[in-house]
């Protein structure tokens, strides 16, 4: 069976590209989690002397959470932008519209095929829970929850990269487009964006806040809505602009 | 004259009309074809054929107009130029077509139609690494495992060598017995020996459509349609 999915999945693992640029994404991760660790264990006897200590995991394990979720943005633009801007880029779209296919049955089949990325994710974060348990004591409740936040951000970014690539009648410029509004959203997310105005509203459309959230072990329903909403509405969006590619 | 052609079942073109920058592409399509034989699409370039297809296929949309079926009926395309997932191996990209166009799956149908169109050699080879010769015999071995009632070919035979060409007309003879193969193409006297129906288009609009006589060769029928054309417009 070689449906849209299994061909997609297919076509984006055998691309050598995408190797390259998961083991330059893994090295840096591996580099920036040994510092921290590094830094950490230096740190040990100074802590000793506090009467709450810091933990590791709101020490070590959050902010690497936060570091895999910045170096994943590169990814998911590179994986998504071949969704359809290569489609059309080498005139295969054709295949995915003939005989009036559903557009959003379309759209939901390349969506799937991008979910294999959400592998690399959990492997990360396993080694390096793992390798937290072994030297201290790790807040299980809290590493599974901020799981779930980087996998709901994964999945929202992947539908957005979606709609993006949808937009691009070439791979490299749905990359590049992806690649700016991703930075955006992540730095509209900062702590430090617009803290003049008081309550920072361009917090609440940042991914990055809602991901932060879950970090902190918090299940908050206006984020999980965020999520949810968001990805159902990109791939709204998507199927739209397939069916307007008909045209 | 094929005994089909004067079948009950036919394939409606409804006032077709596509424009593009201000420009008819398609201008007021009307016709009707037969479910079965060959439809043969003359035309010099720029007068709507492809387009056509696209619009038969589902591909695209025409502004205004439909495609009328008696009853619901797949369709398959072959474009000019052919074009595969590149990351894909010949068996993988045939397995593809064969799903998306809702076929089931058989692995004895696949293999004869690789033996047919002689693509065992490079069963396992990625797409993007096939010669000229055989990326056209995988885009027509295509059109045999999409198992569609319409099949939509845009000038099939450029570029054929003499063998894949007899094997391409001993399988169009086969399949118009039961499919309607609606052919785009330039190569007129190739085309004729197949034809069951002719349609001569000019500049986005139908200037002529008949059933073909094997008596008078397309050019023939094709140089008198655009004179009357031109005649008809003078007046």
């Amino acid at each position: 069976m070689m449906t849209i999915t299994s061909k997609d999945i297919k076509s984006l693992w055998r691309s050598p590209l995408l190797w390259v640029i998961l083991s330059f994404v893994s090295f840096i991760i591996a580099w920036l989690t040994w510092q921290m660790l590094d830094h950490y264990v230096g740190l040990q006897s100074s802590f000793a002397s506090l009467p709450s200590p810091p933990n590791i995991t709101n020490q070590l394990w959050t902010p690497f959470v936060l570091t895999l979720a910045k170096m994943l943005l590169l990814i998911i633009a590179l994986t998504t932008a071949k969704a359809f801007a290569q489609e059309r880029a080498q005139h295969t779209l054709w295949y995915l519209l003939i005989n009036k296919q559903v557009s959003s049955q379309v759209v939901w089949a390349k969506f799937k095929a991008q979910w294999l990325i959400l592998l690399f994710v959990w492997l990360q974060l396993l080694l390096v829970a793992a390798l937290l348990a072994t030297g201290g004591e790790l807040n299980w409740m809290q590493s599974i929850i901020g799981l779930i936040g980087i996998s709901l951000f994964t999945l929202w970014f992947i539908a957005l990269g979606l709609l993006i690539s949808s937009h691009c009648q070439s791979t490299g410029t749905a990359v590049l487009l992806s690649v700016v509004l991703f930075v955006l959203l992540w730095i509209v997310g900062g702590e430090s964006v617009g803290q003049e105005f008081g309550l920072n509203w361009l917090h609440l459309i940042s991914p990055v806040h809602h991901l932060k959230w879950f970090c902190q072990g918090e299940v908050a329903l206006s984020s999980l809505l965020y999520f949810i909403g968001g990805v159902g509405c990109f791939l709204t969006l998507t199927a739209e602009k397939l069916k307007v590619l008909r045209q | 004259m094929n005994q089909s052609l004067h079948s009950a079942k036919f394939m409606k073109l409804n006032q077709l009309c596509l424009t593009r920058s201000g420009q008819k592409i398609l201008d007021q399509i009307d016709d009707v074809w037969p479910t079965t034989g060959v439809v043969v699409l003359l035309g010099a370039n720029g007068a709507g054929k492809s387009t056509l297809l696209d619009i038969i296929s589902g591909v695209k949309n025409a502004d205004s107009g439909q495609v009328e079926h008696q009853q619901e009926r797949s369709k398959f395309l072959m474009p000019e130029p052919a074009s595969f997932y590149p990351y894909l191996t010949v068996k993988e990209q045939l397995e593809f077509v064969t799903e998306l166009t809702g076929g089931q799956f058989e692995s004895q149908q696949l293999t004869e139609v690789m033996d047919v169109w002689q693509l065992h050699q490079v069963a396992h080879k990625l797409t993007k690494n096939l010669s000229l010769g055989f990326r056209q015999r995988l885009s027509l071995a295509q059109l045999a495992l999409s198992n569609s009632d319409i099949l939509l070919l845009d000038e099939p035979m450029n570029g054929m060598d003499p063998d894949i060409l007899s094997v391409f007309k001993q399988q169009v003879l086969q399949w118009k017995q039961t499919k309607l193969i609606v052919m785009a193409t330039h190569i007129m006297h190739e085309a004729q020996v197949l034809a069951d129906w002719v349609v001569v288009m000019f500049q986005g609009k139908i200037i002529k459509s008949q059933a073909y006589q094997a008596t008078v060769d397309f050019h023939h029928i094709y140089q008198n349609a655009i004179d009357e054309y031109h005649l008809a417009n003078q007046v």
